[in-house]
């Protein structure tokens, strides 16, 4: 017991080690804080933050672009939102006013004017401030404080914004036979013309309203002779997992163990003891427990809401793990330590016990939740319940049988196999997740239609069979959806209380896994097509199976929604509600977090005014020389100071003067520079022009300013997501669209074969994968991402360096392609035009004009004519004009006629145009 | 006894009003569908039917988003083109059921007409076509009765009933089945596959 409670002291002194005194501030003091975010485990970016008045402010514009929202700024506040479908952020607007702490919050899709924060907004000089723990939870993120870095969520969707995705998505996620199955000239051969007449008029019902296209579909699918064999499947599948929803469970654990990585803060500050102090399953349990008691303490009180926090929360709470494992929790924590039976951290036991808990909770929901759900919907029949009797009874009958059978299915499948994975994932040192998920999924755990894996049926379920499931489902699917938008607008028009969404949330995993169960069973009947028809809809069924994915990961999420957890383990599944803001001030306390800033603040504050300032500043004959050094500590900064001062002052500044008295200088050379400042990234931009070079030169670093290290090239095309293969297309198209401007390709200049050959090589260069090496990326004023880059030349320097925007420039599209040359053909030799010309003049050298003397045929110059793609010879036939003296001096050449000789054909004509 | 006669007419009263106070409710709920039906108002019938409407933004969010409102569309439904022709009346109410008598045009044979070579009309030649067809079609009235219960207070009638929907729409719904099971009969033999 002693070495728990020493424990867990050390952990709260080493939160309260910064606690020194602390007074009251009320003028603002301005950080640059370390930030471990989500998408970015094992890094530090900074963040910039105020402290004034003991609360902390984060800097608004910074911290929302960071989440990937945008910022804007109002009358009379400012604004943060998405409307972007693709970034996978939730849909959201989230509204403060300064100097008040009334706060809009986007809700569904309304406006709610009563959200309040701890403390208000400012604008200064400096920007637009934002409570800084309060508008991370309000934009799905949370900040806790880790060892040495703010940890801060990357957010994610919450089950509010699926309800709002759903409503915006309507005719996606349901599946209709027509509409999904469509009427392409492909599909044509799997369904018939009829399906065409069904999509138009759908279509068209639509425009009256989205419920009566499905209101038509569910009775289009009804029929009296039902047979109760596929309500049971429909019951069955409905109540166990999918493959593809236990795929999105093991993403969300892996993500979470992410979160707890060794190399991660929070990873960091749980292994800060090295090793566990025995095997002792009590005692393990206990310094888990410890540990995050030590996290709390060292915490403001919206730790809790975070989501990392709450996994492991729920892992060492034995009695929430044994509701999730039916008891077995024990019994896994002992096979786990007689596995290990070696050193074994705290870091390495909470997170494999989050992670089995992780499981154990998807099971545990999966078995109690979505079974919980079906009969809660079939016994609210009497409000709008829709299905045919039929059906409807043979459901309400299985469902009542499921309870005893399906009782713990799921988890009893997992604990029955968990004793192997765990053994393996901890002896092979693994995580568990790499073996669950393909494992689980062989164990019957979760079931695939298609590959006939389907819990309860033996045998599965032929072609035929899916296909009669599929339009039962159809049936259930149109009918949960109906009752679903009838709840949901009952819910958000009247009463967002957790219950009401709760039960929302039920109705939601119905309908939605019905959608996946009848797009499932569809899929699976194109089995029996042949393998002609199966190879031609393969695009069709591969985009109606990531349909599919997408609504498993949704059905993960609601599957979380239960009602007796607390309000902020809701927060994490549902969003941050009105209800979940009144307790967040009933319990605000912001000192922890001022406390810390303040002492890790002090240690990164960096003056960004003066980040980059001048090394050495002269000016003579007229030009400017201006040498630049970061203004940052750490070794890193001090050799790029280095660097820079000897190339620039040592290799061109002393090469000047050198050269030159100050005073009578008269060249062209100089030095300039521009800095820029982005989130934590400073790019420093050189320009000079040395001592005799004809063209100008660039030198770039970007430098995080939190770290104090040069950011690599990949790390810093992450920053707009851009991988390698991305960027070197990106900045083909940007070198070559610049290569291309100014011309065009009807220019005249590409009539020469021998301009055309010298273009293209140019152009081919400047776009080659070996150019776009050379060249350096970096950050503008604007935040767009840059380049510099050489651009090959048509004549004078091999290539000149070009400073281009990747962001905003004008796209050739078809600046890739080469300039087709002209092709002159020549068949016929300068011997044989001669040939042809003394023929056509009947010449043979011997002889001699009667008049004037002696004749000639000259010539043989081959002239190219414009956009013919012909080539001719000219010849002349000229005579010697002997003078009148008969001296020579008085002789003259005198042109008698001339021919071109098309060096194609050798067909002679006198003119060529 | 007479205190006993008192209580047991005042609660005679109390159980009259209550009752009569919810069949005028039911009364009240079945005329909002026949006003609904003279005025073509469908946002009205959508509500009434659904309980439910299509989801539009908060004009304040779509001001910030920048995006215009969509809600407010021009493109016209099928529905709209045959619910003008139809009448609805509520001929009988009681606390548990209404019934109504709904004269629509006979669109039970809407698309029969059309041939197997159906590929190539467009959605506005559909359009086009069954607002014709709606406007020559002969009237037949039919007469349906909704049960209606009580929860939380609030009339809950079960619209959504396929003989009900049926007659709305002229017997829309029905020609829309056959044709779906035309469709499906035509995936289950395959067409095209050998």
């Amino acid at each position: 017991m002693k070495k728990i409670l020493s424990l867990f002291m050390a952990l709260v002194m080493l939160f309260s080690i910064t606690a020194t005194a602390f007074a009251t501030n009320t003028e603002e003091t301005y950080y640059t804080v370390p930030v471990q975010y989500s998408d970015n485990i094992g890094h530090h970016e900074g963040l910039r933050v105020m402290v004034q008045n003991d609360a902390v402010y984060v800097h608004a514009q910074m911290f929302a672009e960071r989440l990937g929202y945008t910022f804007g700024e109002t009358s009379d506040g400012l604004v943060i939102y998405n409307k972007d479908k693709t970034n996978g952020l939730p849909f959201g607007v989230t509204q403060f006013k300064y100097n008040s702490t009334q706060v809009s919050h986007m809700l569904f899709n309304a406006m709610v004017d009563t959200y309040e924060a701890p403390f208000a907004p400012i604008k200064n000089s400096e920007g637009s401030w934002i409570p800084l723990e309060y508008a991370a939870l309000l934009l799905n993120s949370s900040a806790i404080i880790g060892k040495d870095a703010l940890l801060i969520d990357i957010p994610t969707k919450k089950i509010i914004d699926y309800f709002l995705d759903i409503a915006r998505n309507s005719g996606k996620y349901n599946f209709d036979w027509a509409d999904d199955f469509g009427y392409t000239e492909t599909d044509i051969t799997v369904l018939g013309a009829s399906s065409h007449l069904v999509n138009i008029f759908s279509g068209l019902l639509e425009f009256d309203g989205p419920s009566w296209a499905t209101l038509f579909q569910q009775f289009a699918g009804s029929t009296t002779l039902y047979d109760k064999k596929y309500s049971e499947d429909i019951a069955i599948l409905i109540c166990t997992e999918s493959d593809d929803e236990l795929e999105a469970a093991t993403e969300d654990i892996e993500l979470m163990c992410d979160l707890l990585d060794v190399d991660s803060d929070l990873g960091k500050l749980l292994s800060f003891t090295d090793e566990m102090l025995d095997f002792e399953v009590g005692t393990l349990q206990k310094q888990c427990e410890a540990a995050l008691a030590g996290l709390k303490a060292g915490n403001s009180t919206a730790v809790s809401y975070n989501r990392a926090y709450q996994a492991l929360e729920t892992a060492v709470d034995r009695q929430t793990s044994f509701l999730y494992t039916g008891g077995e929790f024990l019994e896994v924590q002992k096979r786990m330590a007689d596995a290990t039976g070696n050193l074994f951290s705290v870091l390495d036991w909470c997170t494999k016990l989050a992670e089995i808990g992780g499981y154990a909770l998807e099971f545990y929901n999966q078995d109690k939740f979505s079974w919980g759900a079906l009969q809660y919907y079939l016994t609210t029949a009497g409000n709008g319940l829709e299905l045919p009797n039929a059906m409807k009874s043979s459901m309400v009958s299985y469902c009542n049988a499921l309870s005893g059978t399906l009782k713990g299915y799921g988890v009893k499948r997992f604990w029955d196999n968990l004793d192997e994975w765990v053994t393996d994932a901890v002896t092979d040192k693994v995580l568990l997740h790499s073996i669950v998920g393909s494992q689980a999924a062989a164990a019957l755990i979760a079931w695939n239609i298609a590959s006939n894996t389907i819990p309860f049926l033996k045998d599965g379920l032929s072609g035929a069979d899916n296909f009669e499931l599929a339009i039962y489902s159809m049936v259930f699917q149109a009918d949960t959806y109906l009752n679903y938008l009838s709840e949901r607008d009952v819910v958000f028009a009247e009463d967002i209380a957790q219950e009401n969404l709760y039960h929302l949330a039920q109705y939601c995993y119905l309908y939605l896994k019905s959608c996946y169960i009848t797009r499932e069973a569809a899929l699976a009947s194109l089995a029996s097509k042949s393998s002609s028809t199966q190879e031609k809809i393969q695009p069709l069924v591969d985009y109606q199976n990531s349909i599919n994915a997408e609504i498993a990961r949704m059905l993960v999420k609601l599957k979380q929604a239960t009602e007796t957890t607390t309000e902020k383990q809701q927060t994490s599944v549902f969003g941050f509600l009105p209800s979940n803001n009144k307790q967040y001030l009933d319990e605000y306390d912001g000192s922890k977090l001022v406390l810390w800033v303040t002492e890790f603040g002090e240690s990164t504050s960096i003056v960004l005014d003066n980040l980059v300032t001048d090394a050495y500043s002269e000016e003579f004959g007229g030009r400017k020389f201006h040498i630049p050094k970061i203004n940052l500590d750490g070794d890193a900064v001090a050799d790029i100071n280095t660097e820079i001062w000897t190339t620039l002052y040592d290799g061109v500044v002393v090469d000047i003067l050198e050269w030159w008295n100050k005073e009578h200088y008269e060249g062209d050379e100089y030095i300039t520079y521009d800095w820029y400042i982005n989130n934590t990234v400073l790019s420093l931009v050189i320009e000079s022009l040395p001592v005799e070079w004809a063209w100008w030169d660039y030198y770039v670093y970007n430098v995080d300013i939190t770290s104090r290290k040069e950011i690599s090239r990949d790390s810093l095309l992450t920053l707009y997501g851009l991988s390698l293969d991305e960027y070197y297309e990106l900045a083909k198209q940007v070198l070559g669209s610049r290569f291309w401007s100014g011309w065009d390709r009807t220019n005249e200049n590409f009539q020469s074969s021998n301009f055309v050959s010298w273009f293209n090589e140019a152009l081919r260069k400047t776009i080659s994968r070996e150019n776009i090496e050379k060249s350096i990326p970096y950050i503008n004023g604007e935040g767009d991402l840059c380049i510099l880059a050489p651009i090959y030349s048509l004549a004078g320097a091999d290539y000149y360096w070009n400073n281009l925007n990747m962001i905003d420039f004008i796209l050739i599209p078809d600046y890739a392609n080469l300039v087709e040359p002209i092709v002159h053909t020549i068949n016929i030799s300068k011997d044989d035009a001669y040939r042809i010309a003394c023929e056509y003049w009947g010449y043979s050298p011997e002889d001699v004009s009667g008049e004037t003397g002696v004749v000639f045929v000259v010539g043989g110059e081959i002239q190219e004519v414009p956009n013919t793609g012909k080539s001719y010879y000219r010849y002349m036939l000229r005579c010697l004009v002997v003078g009148d003296d008969d001296s020579s001096s008085g002789s003259q050449m005198s042109t008698c006629d001339w021919i071109f000789i098309d060096a194609e054909t050798g067909e002679c004509v006198t003119t060529i145009s | 006894m007479k205190r006993l006669l008192l209580i047991l007419l005042v609660f005679t009263l109390v159980v009259g009003l209550v009752g009569c106070g919810r069949k005028n409710t039911v009364k009240d709920t079945a005329q909002v569908l026949v006003d609904a039906f003279d005025t073509n108002d469908m946002t009205t019938i959508n509500k009434t039917i659904f309980g439910s409407n299509e989801v539009t933004m908060d004009e304040e969010v779509l001001e910030i988003w920048g995006e215009p409102d969509t809600s407010d569309t021009s493109q016209e439904g099928v529905l709209e083109q045959i619910f003008p022709y139809v009448t609805v009346k509520a001929i009988k109410t009681t606390e548990s059921s209404i019934t109504y008598e709904i004269e629509a045009p006979d669109m039970r044979n809407v698309f029969d007409n059309f041939g197997v070579n159906m590929t190539d009309i467009s959605e506005d030649e559909l359009l086009q076509y069954i607002k014709e067809y709606a406007k020559n079609a002969e009237k037949k009235v039919v007469t349906v009765s909704l049960n209606c219960t009580f929860v939380h207070g609030k009339p809950i009638v079960e619209y959504r009933d396929e003989a009900f929907i049926n007659a709305v729409t002229g017997g829309l719904l029905d020609a829309y089945k056959a044709l779906y099971e035309q469709m499906l009969e035509e995936y289950r033999k395959g067409v095209g596959e050998p």
